[in-house]
C-alpha cells in the first residue's frame, strides 16, 4: 500500500475542520454525568483492538457448550450433537461448536479466552435496550459509546483529527459515538469512493463539495451536516486503496440469512486497512443475523463459521504483516438466548452468553461459567460483567480504563502483558 | 417565512418535496388551500392499487428472487418520486420504518410488496385496524416468526417487538405480557399456493390469556384490543408520527395535546397527520436530516432524472438505507445518524447520478447551468435560497467540466440546505 505517513498527515490536517461529526451525534448536547477523563496519551499507540459485534443476540450456549448432562436435556432437539463437538485441550467442562474449528489452533496456543456467563444485570430482553447498554458500557445515561469515550480521552496531536483512527465496517456501531472524536463508518467497502460524475474532474468536484463546509455555520445542525464532508473525503482517499475492487455486498442480497455482510470479508478489509499504516487503532466489524428465533441450527452454524474463518484469517494476516503481537480481537453480542428452544427450532431472547478474546496478548482459557442450575426466568445467569471484557480491551489499548467505564471491573488476569 | 417557504416545507413533510411546477400551483391556493390540497388524498386510495401487480409468489432460485426483489424496490422508489398522491405514499414509507419487515428474511418479494400495498391503502386509517392487519400480514408472520409458532412452544418474537417497537414502548409491559401475546397469536401458517395466512386450530393456544391486565384474550382481535386500549399506545404511536412530520424533539405540551386528541379520536391517523401539519405551519416544525431514501426520492421528483436501477440501489445500500433492507426490526435510526461517512459517500455519488440523469431541458438543470442559484434552490423545494457557503461552492462547481449544470446540481443536492428537510 502506498499512502505514506507524510501524505497521511497532510490529509488528516485537512480533516481537522471536521471536528466531531463523521461518527454522528457528537456535536449534540450530551449528557448528564459524562465521564470526565484526564486526557492521557495512549501507552500503546501501536496496538490495535478489533471488536466483532454480532447483532441479534448470539446463542452462547451452543457456541461454548457445557459438558453437562443438563445441557442435552434442556436444549433437546437444538443441542449440538456430542460427536460434533470440538474438545478443548486442558478444558474438561466445555467444548466448542464445530463451526469454530478455525479457532482451535488459537485455543491450543493458549491465546484464546472464553468469558462464559457474560452479560449485564437488570436487562430487559429488548434488542435495543441491550444494544444500547452494551454500547454505552456504563450505567450512566450518556450518549457516547465506550470506545467513543476512549477515543475522546486519548485524542492528542495527529490522532485527534485522524478519521481512520477508528473505523466501523458493515453495520453502524454506536460504540464509537464520541463527543469530539471523528470515526469513519463504511457500510459497503466496495462503494467507499466519492466519484459523483465519473469521467469528470473528480478533484475539482470534491473541492466544490468541500467548499459547502467552510466556514462552519453557527447553527449546530447545519454545522454538523457541513462537517461530515471533509473527514469523509479524507477517509475515502485513504481507504480507497485498501478496499477497491471487492465484490459489492448487493450481490449477496437474497442469498439467504448469514450470507449478507460477511465477517470474513469485513475482517479482510480491516487487515488491509491496518496494512496502510495510517494510525488505525480501533476497528468495529458489525455483522447481523444472530437473532435466531427459527431454524437456529443451520443459521448459527453458518454465522459462527463466518466469524471463525474471519477472525482466524485476520490474525494470520496480522502475522503476515508482522503485527501479530499488536492485535486483540474481542466479540460482543447484546444478549444470549433462552435455554429451552421454541417451536420454530430456534431460541428466544435470553440473558448471559459467551464472548471471546483472542490474540497473542491473551491468557487462554475459560473464565466465569455457564450455570445451568441457577437459571433465572429460564435464562443463564450473569456471572461475568460485560465491562470486564471492555476493561481487558481498554487495558490492551493503554487505558484510561476505569475512567472510560466509570468503575473498576475484574480483568480476570486475561492479558499476559 | 413566506407562504411559498411554508408550502415548500409542507411538500417536504407531506411527501418528498415538490415536482416541477408544483410550488407555483400550490402557492396560488394560499397556505390553507395548499394544506387542504395536499391532505385531500387522505382516506382515498393511492393509485394504482397494486404497484407490483405483475409479481407472482414463486420465483424459485435465490438469484431470481434477488432480481425480483431489486426490481420491486426500484419500482417503489420511482413510484414515490412520481406520485400524484404524496401523502399516502409517504405514509407507506413511514410505516415501513415503524412496522418493520426485511426482505432478507422474507423469501418472496410479493409478500413484502403486498405489505407495502397494505400500508399504502390503510396507513392513514385507524391504527387499530392497521396493527390488526399487520399482525397477520404474511411478510410480518415470516419476518417475526408468527408463522409456525405453536401452542406447545410459542415464539415470542412478534409479541415482544410489537409491544416494544410497534405499539407501546419499553417499560409499558412485562415479560408475562410478551408471553401472553405470543400464546394468543400461535397457530398461524402461510398457505403455499396463495401466500395467504391461515390458522391451524390444533396449533393455536385457545386458552384465555391475561394481556396488559385484560382478561380473556384468545386471538388477534383480543391482542390488538388489549394493546391499542392500553394507555401508552396513543402516545407511543403519536410520538412516532410527530417525529416523522415535525422532528425528533417537539415540545411536550404540543405532543400531549396531539396525543390526547389522537386517543380521543380512537387512534384515527388522518386527523393526527392534519394536526401535526397545522402545528408545523404554525411554527412547531424542526429541521431534520433526511434519510438517503427520502432525499433521493425528493431529488428524483424535483429533477425528473432517470437513474439506472443498479446505480440507485448500490448508492442507497452504501448510504445505509436500501428500502426493504432495514438494519433490524427497529428500522433505520434517523436524523443525525445520517451524518456518517457511509451516508455522505453514498449521497454524493447518488447526487452525481441524479445530475447526470436529469433531462437537458429540466428547469432545475437550466438554472444550475445558468448559475441562477435562487431558481436552483426553488426548483429543489427550497425557495428560501442557499446560504453563502453553498453559493461559494456552487460557484466552484460551475468550473468543473462536463455538461453545463451537472456539477452544480450535484453539489446543490449535497448542500446542507437540501440535506436538511
Amino acid at each position: 500500500m502506498t499512502v505514506s505517513r507524510r501524505r497521511f498527515l497532510t490529509l488528516a490536517g485537512g480533516a481537522a475542520v471536521g471536528g466531531a461529526v463523521a461518527g454522528s451525534v457528537a456535536w449534540s448536547r450530551l449528557v448528564e454525568d459524562t465521564v470526565s477523563s484526564a486526557a492521557a496519551g495512549p501507552i500503546h499507540p501501536d496496538r490495535v483492538l478489533v471488536v466483532v459485534e454480532m447483532s441479534g443476540g448470539n446463542d452462547g450456549l451452543n457456541t461454548l457448550v457445557p459438558l453437562d448432562g443438563r445441557y442435552r436435556d434442556l436444549r433437546s432437539t437444538l443441542a449440538v450433537a456430542e460427536a460434533d463437538l470440538l474438545a478443548l485441550a486442558g478444558e474438561p467442562a466445555y467444548a466448542l461448536h464445530p463451526s469454530l474449528a478455525p479457532l482451535a489452533a488459537h485455543w491450543d496456543a493458549r491465546q484464546m479466552a472464553a468469558l462464559a456467563g457474560i452479560g449485564l444485570e437488570g436487562q430487559s430482553r429488548s434488542h435495543f435496550q441491550a444494544t444500547d447498554t452494551w454500547s454505552r458500557g456504563t450505567a450512566q445515561r450518556v450518549l457516547t459509546g465506550w470506545l467513543g469515550r476512549w477515543l475522546d480521552a486519548t485524542a492528542e496531536g495527529d490522532a485527534a483529527s485522524n478519521p481512520l483512527r477508528a473505523l466501523a465496517l458493515g453495520g453502524r456501531s454506536t460504540t464509537l459515538l464520541a463527543e469530539q472524536s471523528v470515526s469513519t463508518y463504511v457500510r459497503d467497502p466496495s462503494g467507499f469512493v466519492i466519484d459523483p460524475l465519473p469521467g469528470r474532474d473528480a478533484e475539482a468536484l470534491i473541492a466544490a463539495l468541500l467548499a459547502t463546509a467552510e466556514p462552519l455555520s453557527s447553527d449546530p445542525l447545519t454545522a454538523a451536516v457541513q462537517a461530515s464532508l471533509p473527514s469523509t473525503v479524507e477517509a475515502t482517499r485513504l481507504l480507497n486503496e485498501a478496499v477497491g475492487g471487492r465484490a459489492g455486498e448487493l450481490e449477496q442480497l437474497g442469498q439467504g440469512r448469514g450470507a449478507y455482510g460477511q465477517a470474513s470479508a469485513l475482517l479482510s478489509v480491516a487487515a488491509d486497512v491496518l496494512d496502510l499504516g495510517v494510525g488505525t487503532q480501533v476497528v468495529v466489524v458489525g455483522i447481523t443475523g444472530f437473532d435466531t428465533h427459527d431454524g437456529q441450527g443451520p443459521r448459527q452454524e453458518a454465522l459462527l463459521a463466518d466469524v471463525a474463518q474471519g477472525v482466524d484469517g485476520f490474525l494470520q494476516a496480522m502475522q503476515d504483516q508482522g503485527r501479530a503481537d499488536r492485535c486483540l480481537v474481542v466479540t460482543t453480542s447484546e444478549f444470549g438466548r433462552r435455554v429451552v428452544p421454541n417451536a420454530s427450532g430456534g431460541t428466544d431472547h435470553g440473558n448471559a452468553s459467551v464472548q471471546f478474546a483472542l490474540g497473542p496478548g491473551v491468557r487462554g482459557g475459560v473464565v466465569g461459567g455457564t450455570d445451568l442450575v441457577g437459571l433465572v426466568d429460564g435464562d443463564l445467569p450473569v456471572v461475568v460483567d460485560t465491562r470486564s471484557l471492555y476493561a481487558v480491551a481498554l487495558d490492551w489499548l493503554g487505558g484510561p480504563t476505569d475512567d472510560v467505564l466509570g468503575g473498576t471491573y475484574d480483568r480476570f488476569d486475561l492479558l499476559t502483558a | 417565512m413566506t407562504d411559498r417557504e411554508t408550502i415548500a416545507w409542507l411538500t417536504r413533510r407531506v411527501g418528498f418535496g415538490p415536482a416541477p411546477g408544483e410550488l407555483d400551483e400550490l402557492e396560488a391556493l394560499g397556505v390553507d388551500g395548499a394544506l387542504d390540497r395536499l391532505l385531500a388524498p387522505a382516506g382515498s386510495a393511492p393509485t394504482p392499487d397494486d404497484l407490483w401487480a405483475d409479481l407472482t409468489l414463486h420465483s424459485e432460485e435465490s438469484g431470481e428472487r434477488r432480481r425480483y426483489a431489486l426490481a420491486a424496490i426500484t419500482r417503489w422508489i420511482e413510484a414515490l418520486a412520481a406520485t400524484a398522491t404524496p401523502l399516502p405514499e409517504s405514509m407507506a414509507w413511514f410505516w415501513h420504518g415503524h412496522l418493520v419487515t426485511s426482505i432478507l428474511e422474507v423469501p418472496y418479494p410479493i409478500l413484502l410488496a403486498r405489505q407495502i400495498n397494505l400500508f399504502r391503502q390503510r396507513g392513514l386509517g385507524s391504527f387499530v385496524d392497521l396493527l390488526a392487519a399487520t399482525t397477520v400480514d404474511p411478510a410480518m408472520l415470516l419476518y417475526l416468526d408468527g408463522a409456525g409458532s405453536t401452542a406447545e412452544a410459542p415464539n415470542e418474537n412478534y409479541g415482544r417487538e410489537m409491544l416494544e417497537l410497534f405499539a407501546l414502548g419499553i417499560g409499558n409491559y412485562g415479560e408475562g405480557d410478551v408471553q401472553a401475546a405470543a400464546r394468543a397469536l400461535t397457530g398461524y401458517r402461510i398457505e403455499r399456493t396463495t401466500g395467504e395466512p391461515y390458522v391451524v386450530p390444533r396449533a393455536h393456544d385457545g386458552g384465555a390469556q391475561t394481556l396488559l391486565g385484560v382478561e380473556g384474550v384468545r386471538d388477534v382481535a383480543g391482542v390488538v384490543d388489549a394493546v391499542t386500549g392500553h394507555g401508552a399506545c396513543a402516545g407511543f404511536v403519536a410520538r412516532s408520527v410527530i417525529a416523522h412530520l415535525l422532528g425528533p424533539e417537539v415540545d411536550d405540551a404540543l405532543t400531549d395535546r396531539l396525543t390526547e386528541a389522537f386517543a380521543a379520536g380512537g387512534l384515527e391517523l388522518a386527523p393526527l397527520v392534519r394536526s401535526c401539519l397545522e402545528a408545523g405551519v404554525d411554527g412547531a416544525a424542526q429541521p431534520v436530516v433526511s434519510g438517503p431514501t427520502p432525499w433521493l426520492v425528493g431529488a428524483l421528483r424535483a429533477t425528473g432524472a432517470a437513474v439506472e436501477a443498479r446505480t440507485m440501489l448500490e448508492g442507497l445500500f452504501a448510504a445505509g438505507q436500501l428500502p426493504w433492507v432495514p438494519p433490524n426490526v427497529g428500522g433505520w435510526p434517523g436524523h443525525t445518524a445520517w451524518l456518517t461517512s457511509a451516508t455522505t459517500v453514498g449521497r454524493a455519488n447518488l447526487a452525481g447520478a441524479v445530475a447526470r440523469g436529469t433531462p437537458e431541458d429540466a428547469p432545475v438543470l437550466v438554472a444550475a447551468a445558468a448559475g441562477d442559484h435562487d431558481a436552483l434552490a426553488d426548483h429543489l423545494g427550497r425557495p428560501e435560497g442557499f446560504g453563502p457557503m453553498t453559493r461559494t461552492a456552487l460557484g466552484e462547481a460551475a468550473r468543473v467540466g462536463g455538461r453545463p449544470g451537472d456539477a452544480v446540481l450535484a453539489t446543490a443536492l449535497c448542500a446542507p440546505e437540501v440535506v436538511i428537510r
